[in-house]
C-alpha cells in the first residue's frame, strides 16, 4: 500500500461536530482501500496535513468526499510520499 | 484554595490572566468571550456559568453568571466537573478535549484551534489558582 500527504484548506466557521463528524467518517467509512491514519493542524498555515495509506490518490478522493470534508476543508495537494519512522532506526 | 467556579476562583483566574506575559504574547490577536459551564451532576447541583471576555491577551471581564442569558458569548464550552478537572490538571489537551467532545463547543472550532498557543497558555493560568473540587 502507498502512503499519500493530503493538505486541506482551513477556513473558519466549522463547528465541533463538523470537526468530529469529518475525522470520524475519515475513521471509519473510507472507501476502496483508503486508510486515513493521522492529521496535523498547522495553525500558522490554516492547513491540515494528512497522512493517507492508500492504493492510489483516487481512494483518498473519494473517501475525502464521502467524508464531506472537501466541502469544510478543500483539498489543496496531494502527495505521493515516502515515509520514516523511529521504529526503523531503534 | 477556592472551589472551582465560585466567584473567587474566578476572580483569581482573571488576576493570573492578566499577570501571564506568556498568555499576553499567545493572545495578543484573540478576540471572543467565553461561557465556559461547568455541567451538573455529582456534587454540581446547578451548571455554574462562567463568563470570561478575552480580548488581545488580557482578561477584560469575568464574572460567574447566574444564568446562561447573562450574555451573548462568542463561544459556549460546556463540559462535567470531571473533564474541567483533568484540563485544569493537564491530564487531557484543551484541543484534544474540543476534538473529541469532551469538552462540548458551540461556536467557531477552527478559530479555537488557531489559537492553540492561548489556549495552553490559559490552563497555564488556571493551574496558578489552587483549586478545590465540588466532591472534594
Amino acid at each position: 500500500m502507498e502512503r499519500f500527504i493530503v493538505i486541506h484548506a482551513v477556513g473558519s466557521d466549522i463547528s465541533q461536530d463538523e470537526v468530529w463528524q469529518g475525522f470520524h467518517a475519515a475513521a471509519t467509512r473510507a472507501v476502496k482501500g483508503a486508510k486515513w491514519l493521522r492529521s496535523y493542524f498547522l495553525p500558522d498555515r490554516e492547513e491540515l496535513i494528512c497522512d493517507w495509506e492508500a492504493p492510489d490518490e483516487a481512494a483518498i478522493r473519494e473517501s475525502v468526499a464521502l467524508a464531506d470534508a472537501d466541502r469544510l476543508i478543500p483539498i489543496k495537494e496531494i502527495y505521493y510520499a515516502v515515509y520514516a519512522e523511529r521504529e526503523f532506526f531503534t | 484554595m477556592y472551589v472551582l467556579g465560585s466567584d473567587e476562583w474566578l476572580r483569581a483566574l482573571k488576576e493570573a490572566v492578566n499577570s501571564s506575559q506568556a498568555y499576553a504574547d499567545a493572545a495578543k490577536t484573540w478576540e471572543g468571550d467565553f461561557y465556559f459551564i461547568i455541567e451538573s451532576g455529582g456534587a454540581v447541583e446547578e451548571e455554574i456559568v462562567m463568563y470570561m471576555d478575552l480580548w488581545h491577551g488580557k482578561c477584560r471581564d469575568a464574572f460567574v453568571a447566574s444564568d446562561r442569558s447573562a450574555k451573548d458569548p462568542a463561544f459556549v464550552i460546556n463540559a462535567p466537573e470531571s473533564a474541567w478537572r483533568k484540563v485544569i490538571g493537564k491530564q487531557l489537551d484543551p484541543i484534544q478535549g474540543l476534538l473529541t467532545r469532551q469538552l462540548k463547543l458551540q461556536g467557531d472550532m477552527i478559530k479555537i484551534m488557531k489559537a492553540v498557543k492561548a489556549a495552553k497558555e490559559l490552563v497555564e493560568c488556571t493551574t496558578m489558582v489552587p483549586t478545590e473540587y465540588h466532591d472534594e
